[in-house]
């Protein structure tokens, strides 16, 4: 052996032996994921460590409806998502397979939806992964040839009424090459797009645009009917590169955008953190982090700065955008003695959140006990749907809103529940609405009417949210009243009135029926 | 009756995820990622894996290496992070090692824990790690030649601050 070699092996055995002694958390088989086939699935790719393991199991396997079936009941003031009108039940999740293996054998794929932008699913298919064309070509394929039996209950498949054309045994309809952010998806279709009416055709096209842009870097979906530069869905032409936030049908998208406060809390520890969909209202993620301050004052708020901007992922699953929300007084504690770990992850994968991430501000934990002061969160999400901030008390939670029905959106207003009182004895038919949402507006005025069908204003006024003139949006739950006795159709106008000349700001218009 | 699984477990479970300590330098990652390797043995069945060890090995640094990307993109998204001060960075020489292990590429980490702390052969990690044989010996040098620069220079560097 050379000198040389002999020196290698020198120091190669004492990294063996530096190695050997290095200390870990020898978990005993009794209690690894291999012994326990139930909590092998429900852990699968969660950088958890074996200590928590009974805490994650339980809010994995049980998802997003485990902290939304908890939110709901903590935040009694917003209502239940049927009782919203004009939208749809809460739509099923995807039943998780446990018997594919999860990062290999399932495709994500987006449904339509009654009123709302489209949800996205995991259904068991073999995405061909050899190319960003490949995978959307495997994506748009399984929607077309989905049988009626695989869509989730409460959701529209209208690309399942797409027959693209086949020569021999190969399908040859459907072509797609992606240049840039842009993905060109050529479609020939014998028998047409099969949709019928502006409803059908804007969730087709909604299902395709956002089916194509699940690719990551793929931002704009360009489609057209073969041989032509356009396409054109029963009455809709589709000529221009569309975005996801081109067809959800908010009035406003979300712009790159930022919202912060000073805060009052000083340090508080984390008590939880948590995301439900669809709970609040439909069509809206809620992410909420609880925390306990380390000394009582009245009212505390946490210091935080949350931004919206586009996902630097570059492998598929993570969503395209993301809230990043730093929070320089949240202390993160870890139990004595055990490792801190970088960025747990939970899998929330229900429209708009995909995941949820947390790490630490900062390298070093200022405590001997291993508690981080100083923490990150990161809401992954499918789009730029109009987002919130607010501050709720016992317990303090800062709680982050995303989306909601989509007409009951604007930039400054947000109605998650407007909802007539059935009939009492003062009225003879109903003389309330409640109304439950929340506004960014000045000095916390919001201001409603009611119109009749003919546009006549029955009934007006204001109230006010909880926080004005803020950052922070404020939260309201209250009623309107309309005239005794009357019935009808109705639409209700809920705005800021402009503090400059009194214009209407951010009108949000509910269509409501009165029995 | 022993349960193989169990044998597997307890003769390779202590020695993977000190491996993947080093290789990671991630306690908790580590972990994580040493349990996955064994599920996704188990999922495999036994009898489709000829050397269990090196397969753990194979799989598990794979999934550490794959997290701790994963987790520098989150990192980068909220601050640029001061370097970590784990507990190994205050014992003398074999923290030395240990951090400087940390600094080699994914690939020359692999290779140097497969050699001397698993003690497989040139074959067996060129057929397990897929690298070509004949490379395994100047990979293994070559990792070991930076190992032996940059302990030196953490012992310079501390002598210096002392």
């Amino acid at each position: 052996m050379s000198d040389e070699r002999r020196d290698d092996e020198i120091l190669g055995r004492a990294l063996g032996r530096a190695i050997e002694t290095l200390h870990v958390n020898e978990t005993p088989y009794e209690r690894s994921r291999m012994a326990s086939p139930a909590e092998r699935r429900a852990l699968f790719g969660l950088p958890q460590v074996a200590a928590t393991i009974a805490v994650v199991v339980l809010a994995v396997a049980l998802g997003a409806w485990f902290n939304s079936v908890r939110e709901a009941r903590e935040v009694p003031a917003v209502g239940s998502p049927t009782a919203v009108p004009g939208t749809t039940a809460p739509a099923a999740v995807a039943t998780p397979v446990a018997s594919i293996d999860p990062n290999r054998d399932r495709i994500w794929v987006y449904f339509a939806r009654d009123s709302l932008p489209p949800v996205g699913v995991y259904l068991q298919g073999i995405l061909d992964d050899s190319s960003s064309e490949g995978r959307t070509t495997s994506r748009l394929s399984l929607l077309m040839g989905l049988q009626p039996s695989r869509v989730p209950a409460g959701l529209l498949n209208p690309l399942g009424s797409v027959s693209p054309a086949v020569n021999g045994s190969r399908q040859t309809g459907l072509g797609v090459h992606t240049s840039g952010d842009k993905a060109f998806v050529e479609f020939d279709l014998p028998t047409g797009w099969g949709a019928h009416g502006s409803a059908q055709s804007l969730a087709l096209l909604q299902q395709i645009v956002y089916t194509i842009t699940e690719e990551p870097g793929i931002n704009y979906a360009v489609i057209t009917d073969k041989g032509r530069q356009s396409a054109t869905i029963d009455q809709l032409v589709v000529d221009k590169p569309l975005s996801r936030e081109d067809v959800f049908g908010y009035a406003n998208a979300a712009k790159p955008d930022k919202i912060e406060d000073g805060g009052t809390a000083g340090l508080a520890d984390i008590v939880d953190w948590r995301a439900s969909v669809d709970q609040v209202a439909p069509g809206l993620g809620r992410f909420v982090v609880e925390l306990k301050p380390q000394t009582a004052t009245t009212r505390p708020t946490p210091r935080f700065t949350a931004v919206l901007q586009p996902s630097r992922e570059t492998t598929p699953g993570h969503g395209k955008w993301t809230i990043l929300i730093s929070m320089p007084d949240a202390v993160w504690n870890q139990p004595p003695g055990e490792a801190f770990h970088c960025c747990p992850l939970k899998v929330v994968e229900k429209t708009p959140i995909r995941e949820l991430t947390a790490g630490p501000l900062t390298g070093d934990p200022p405590t001997g006990n291993g508690a981080y002061r100083g923490v990150g969160f990161g809401i992954n999400l499918d789009d730029a749907r109009p987002w919130r901030a607010f501050v709720l008390q016992d317990p303090l939670r800062l709680v982050i809103d995303v989306g909601g029905t989509a007409p009951n959106v604007s930039d400054r207003i947000a109605i998650y529940r407007a909802q007539p009182v059935p009939a009492t004895p003062v009225c003879s038919t109903t003389c309330d609405i409640q109304l439950s949402g929340a506004a960014r507006v000045f000095e916390a005025n919001v201001v409603w009417r009611v119109k009749d069908s003919a546009g006549k204003v029955i009934a007006n006024g204001h109230f006010l949210a909880s926080v004005g003139s803020s950052a922070l949006w404020g939260t309201f739950d209250t009623d309107v009243q309309v005239p005794p006795r009357f019935t009808g159709n109705v639409t209700l106008e809920v705005y800021e009135a402009s503090p400059k000349d009194g214009s209407e700001q951010g009108l949000v218009q509910i269509p409501l029926v009165i029995r | 009756m022993t349960d193989p699984w169990r044998e597997l477990y307890e003769r390779e479970y202590p020695r993977l995820l000190r491996a993947l300590v080093a290789l990671g330098r991630d306690p908790a990652a580590a972990e994580d990622a040493a349990q996955e390797a064994f599920v996704k043995a188990h999922r495999t069945g036994l009898d489709r894996i000829e050397k269990p060890a090196a397969w753990l090995l194979v799989v598990g640094s794979r999934e550490v290496f794959r997290r701790a990307r994963r987790s520098r993109r989150e990192l980068e998204l909220w601050a640029s992070l001061p370097e970590r001060h784990d507990e190994i960075d205050t014992v003398a020489d074999r923290a030395d090692l240990l951090a400087a292990l940390g600094e080699l590429s994914e690939r020359q980490r692999t290779v140097v824990v497969a050699r001397y702390f698993y003690g497989l052969s040139y074959d067996e990690i060129a057929s397990h790690f897929d690298i070509k044989s004949g490379t395994v010996g100047a990979t293994l040098h070559q990792a070991i030649e930076r190992l032996r620069q940059i302990q030196l220079a953490g012992r310079l560097a501390r002598g210096v601050m002392r």
